[in-house]
């Protein structure tokens, strides 16, 4: 590996751990670990994608990477700076070039504030003058496709696919170079889904944006993505290009994950890998590795020891006993 | 504004409660222009007459206006309600939101306090607060905005603990939004339509607090003309002249009770729970 | 008559009505599904979908906000006619209903085993022990393992698919002719989506029921249905076998929805469906989809579409599709 490369996002070792109980004395007696032990990298300009069920992590990993949570250790580079040992007025300047997508916009506007009113508050908070915010407003709001017209409306007279354009334009009002949209489309209806990727796409395209894109729908992912990232149960699993993901996934769960989604295609074949049992409690992972419980290949290893995260081919990081030892 | 308007109209009972704190509030002001006598003017020759042409509401034991001291009696209740219930709206607020915007200790501290003060019935901790002061309006309208207080911080520390993690919040947070700020444009404006209710509730219970201190002689000084005082000397002369109880009393019962209308009536519109739609 | 026929549904109208406005939510719908059949009633939301098997279930009726109107023969008899107290012995019996929240169907204070019981009790007039004997039955039936002792626990100690499990085979304690699922994988994983939806399949072949499926997910009625109708503001457009209508789709809302949706491994570009659906209080006259529509013509704008057999068991609601047929 080239030692000069410095990647624009580089994420080491990263851990978030909630307490979720205490002991008698008050202390803190266990945990869920969120996001355990979690490296990748992004790379300017590039979107990952970060796939995965309930409970798997990845939208803790969105907040801890735009540090709206604090990680419980490892390190978190952001155009060649740590984040994680910035000091306060550092990271709120480190801010403006990191925003966030909400998954669902109605929640994510104050009920109580105009559209005009919540458009301006990034921007005023970094103490843009009037005119600057007026004008950057407008040229926002013309390129997520909203009427100026509609700038002194409430949020409820919106549509979901509307406010989703309207925080989109707030996320990217201060000119971020990063962006981590969080399942951005879920709450939507699929007529209004491929408008607003389109628009993140053809934004990313213009502006040259960073994305991180979360989401638990691979077919969504796939389209977005240029390279993505599995997760389980906190855990990253694999890591590659798309491609490589869609032709040849190596671990077990991205396999059955792609053969779990509907397919809107009646006559493609249904051998399906079907997963056996639910996801177990984040509380109590299983042993060794967390996805053997439902593995159909899980052997006595698996139980006893975590699978080490390995890059198998260039660009191609699995962590998986059975799929390592098949290659060795 | 407006809409919350439309929607209040339609209850008859609030209307009519409003209209009565109007014109409560005109009476206060216009107290001197309004009065047919001097309040404290006393009289020997006319002790304890009856309801009649020269006195509507007859006269007391000094032979002082009834109509005219009620009529500035309206004055120490509406000073008392504004002063007492204003202290414990902005020190209760200011209590409950530091409490659970911050949380962890200062929210444990502060909570705990509310809970004392909460597990003590009102009268007695203002008759306390009052035993300790001594009798004098100003430590009057200080006993009831204590007693007050935890109310208003117990109800604005809900409402931010409800609110401190909606999304937007977060959203604001993330776009680099300055914490004070979040809490002044985004938690206060939310925070405050059950507050304003309780305000309004609180309204009629200090009224009542002040003419029930100062029935137990510990509010204001005796010839002041409040409508707890009235009462209290009304007492001994009840049974030969029941005039002298029976309208402060009705002065009373009507500004609690309009009160608490006004009150209920911005508690149906402000809530979305129980309101008529959004 | 057919004897296959299991439900037969004529011009049913459905309208919610407040002072200022009427709802048309459902608007003169006919379909029929036929035993063992899966039929797929598929749309975006406020498309009228839900609100169909509410009717059908006569969860509305005709009272002071609520106007119901038109024909459902079940097993040839009427539903809409149906007193109140009728519905009661056929809803939960003759026809299981699967809610998309499996704890709006399950009652936290009682053990599942109980509740799956109080159906053969309620409808069957089984006893205690016999009506018991049956939901251990049904909990195998659908997949739980260990059923026995799962049958004494309590809803909240079920992972998110054993309850909608519970609830599969709650509605098939009463061994209904037709099954009702709205949505019924709308809140789960998409590992746990797979396993129920392969147990609906299962449960069909076994059982030779009608399904009735309501999804929003066209790939879900690519995996499991016999029949798709497409509903559009209250309307059926286009209703066809499933192959035929994946693979020649006639209505442009059909079209787009298919062209909106990603495919994984398709580098195709998403074509969005433009504009938003319409409000179901403010329609204008002629095809309701004309605003979006990208072939909208003059009579789109005054000719309200019959919903017209393009062919063998396929129609659709468009001027174009009709206007080619009668050019043959």
């Amino acid at each position: 590996m080239n030692r000069d490369y410095k990647p624009f996002i580089r994420v080491d070792h990263l851990k978030k751990y909630f307490p979720v109980a205490k002991n008698w004395r008050g202390k803190n007696s266990q945990y869920v670990k969120a996001v355990d032990d979690v490296s990748f990298s992004i790379d300017k300009g590039e979107t990952l994608g970060l796939v995965g069920e309930s409970g798997c992590g990845k939208s803790t990993t969105g907040r801890l990477l735009l540090h709206l949570l604090t990680p419980t250790s490892g390190s978190l580079f952001f155009d060649g700076q740590d984040l994680t040992q910035l000091s306060k007025q550092a990271l709120w300047q480190k801010r403006r070039e990191m925003q966030f997508i909400f998954q669902d916009p109605y929640a994510a506007l104050n009920p109580r504030m105009t559209i005009q009113d919540s458009l301006h508050e990034p921007l005023k908070a970094y103490g843009e003058d009037k005119r600057t915010r007026s004008e950057t407003i407008k040229t926002l709001i013309d390129a997520v496709g909203i009427p100026s017209q509609y700038l002194n409306r409430y949020p409820h007279e919106f549509s979901g696919g509307q406010l989703q354009r309207i925080g989109i334009a707030r996320s990217l009002a201060l000119k971020p170079k990063f962006v981590v949209a969080d399942e951005p489309v879920a709450a939507l209806d699929m007529s209004i889904q491929a408008q607003i990727l389109n628009l993140m796409k053809e934004l990313q395209h213009a502006f040259n944006y960073t994305y991180l894109f979360i989401s638990h729908d691979l077919s969504v992912i796939d389209y977005m993505s240029d390279r993505i990232g599995v997760m389980y149960l906190g855990k990253m699993v694999e890591l590659t290009d798309r491609d490589a993901l869609y032709q040849e996934p190596l671990h077990p769960y991205t396999q059955a994950l792609l053969s779990a989604i509907p397919i809107a295609e009646p006559q493609r074949s249904k051998n399906k890998i079907m997963l056996k049992g639910e996801i177990p409690s984040p509380v109590h992972p299983p042993s060794g590795c967390h996805f053997r419980t439902r593995c159909p290949f899980a052997k006595a290893i698996c139980a006893e020891k975590e699978p080490e995260w390995v890059e198998m081919k260039k660009g191609h990081y699995v962590a998986c006993h059975v799929v390592q030892e098949a290659h060795q | 504004m407006l809409k919350v308007w439309n929607r209040y109209r339609h209850n008859l009972l609030a209307v009519s409660g409003l209209a009565f704190i109007l014109l409560l509030i005109v009476i206060a002001i216009f107290a001197r222009q309004i009065a047919p006598h001097n309040p404290y003017t006393m009289s020997t020759a006319a002790r304890l007459t009856g309801p009649s042409s020269s006195h509507w509401f007859g006269t007391d034991q000094f032979g002082r206006d009834i109509l005219s001291r009620i009529i500035y009696g309206s004055r120490i209740s509406l000073q008392v309600g504004i002063i007492a219930v204003g202290f414990s709206f902005i020190v209760g607020t200011v209590m409950g939101v530091i409490a659970g915007y911050s949380g962890g200790w200062v929210d444990s501290l502060i909570s705990r306090i509310t809970d004392v003060l909460f597990a003590l019935p009102d009268i007695l901790l203002a008759l306390v607060i009052m035993a300790i002061l001594g009798p004098s309006l100003n430590n009057l309208m200080l006993a009831i905005g204590i007693v007050y207080t935890p109310i208003f911080s117990r109800i604005a520390r809900g409402a931010v603990l409800n609110i401190r993690d909606s999304l937007y919040i977060e959203a604001a947070y993330s776009m680099g939004v300055k914490k004070i700020k979040i809490l002044w444009h985004h938690i206060l404006p939310n925070i405050l339509s059950p507050l304003i209710v309780q305000v309004t509730l609180s309204f009629a219970f200090a009224i009542l607090s002040e003419a029930a201190l100062s029935f137990l002689g510990l509010g204001v000084s005796p010839d002041t003309p409040s409508w707890g005082i009235m009462l209290s000397s009304a007492k001994d002369w009840m049974e030969l002249s029941w005039w002298t109880a029976v309208f402060p009393g009705i002065a009373i019962t009507l500004a609690v009770f309009s009160f608490n209308s006004v009150g209920d009536g911005l508690r149906d519109v402000l809530d979305p729970r129980t309101g008529t739609g959004n | 008559m057919n004897d296959d026929l299991l439900l037969d549904v004529r011009h049913l109208k459905a309208y919610f009505r407040s002072k200022q406005r009427t709802v048309k939510a459902v608007d003169d719908l006919s379909f029929t599904l036929k035993k063992g059949e899966i039929l797929g009633l598929v749309g975006e939301s406020g498309c009228g979908k839900s609100t169909t098997t509410k009717a059908l279930l006569r969860l509305i009726g005709n009272q002071r906000k609520e106007y119901l109107e038109g024909e459902a023969f079940f097993e040839g008899e009427d539903l809409i006619k149906k007193s109140d107290k009728q519905m009661q012995k056929i809803r939960g019996n003759k026809i299981g209903f699967i809610a998309q929240n499996p704890m709006s169907s399950l009652n936290p204070v009682f053990t599942i085993g109980n509740q799956i019981a109080e159906v053969p009790q309620m409808h069957q007039r089984a006893a205690k022990n016999k009506a018991w004997s049956i939901a251990l039955k049904m909990l195998q039936k659908v997949g739980i393992s260990d059923h026995e002792t799962r049958a004494k626990q309590y809803a909240h100690q079920f992972s998110g698919g054993m309850k909608q499990r519970a609830v599969i085979a709650m509605a098939l304690a009463g061994n209904p002719s037709l099954l009702i699922a709205d949505e019924p994988t709308t809140a789960l994983d998409v590992t746990i989506q797979a396993q129920i939806l392969d147990l609906m399949v299962k449960l069909r072949d076994e059982t030779q029921a009608g399904v009735l499926l309501i999804t929003h997910d066209l790939g879900v009625v690519a995996e499991v249905c016999d029949r798709v109708a497409v509903m559009y503001a209250g309307k059926i457009v286009e209703q066809a076998p499933v192959d035929e209508l994946f693979h020649h789709p006639q209505h442009p809302y059909t079209k787009g929805l298919l062209a909106s949706m990603p495919k994984i491994g398709s580098r195709k570009k998403l074509i969005p469906i433009s504009g938003h659906p319409p409000n179901l209080y403010e329609m204008q006259g002629g095809c309701l989809f004309q605003e979006r529509c990208p072939f909208a013509f003059d009579r789109c704008k005054n000719v309200e579409p019959p919903l017209h057999k393009i062919a063998e068991n396929h129609q659709s609601a468009c001027h174009l599709s009709s206007e080619r047929m009668n050019s043959f």
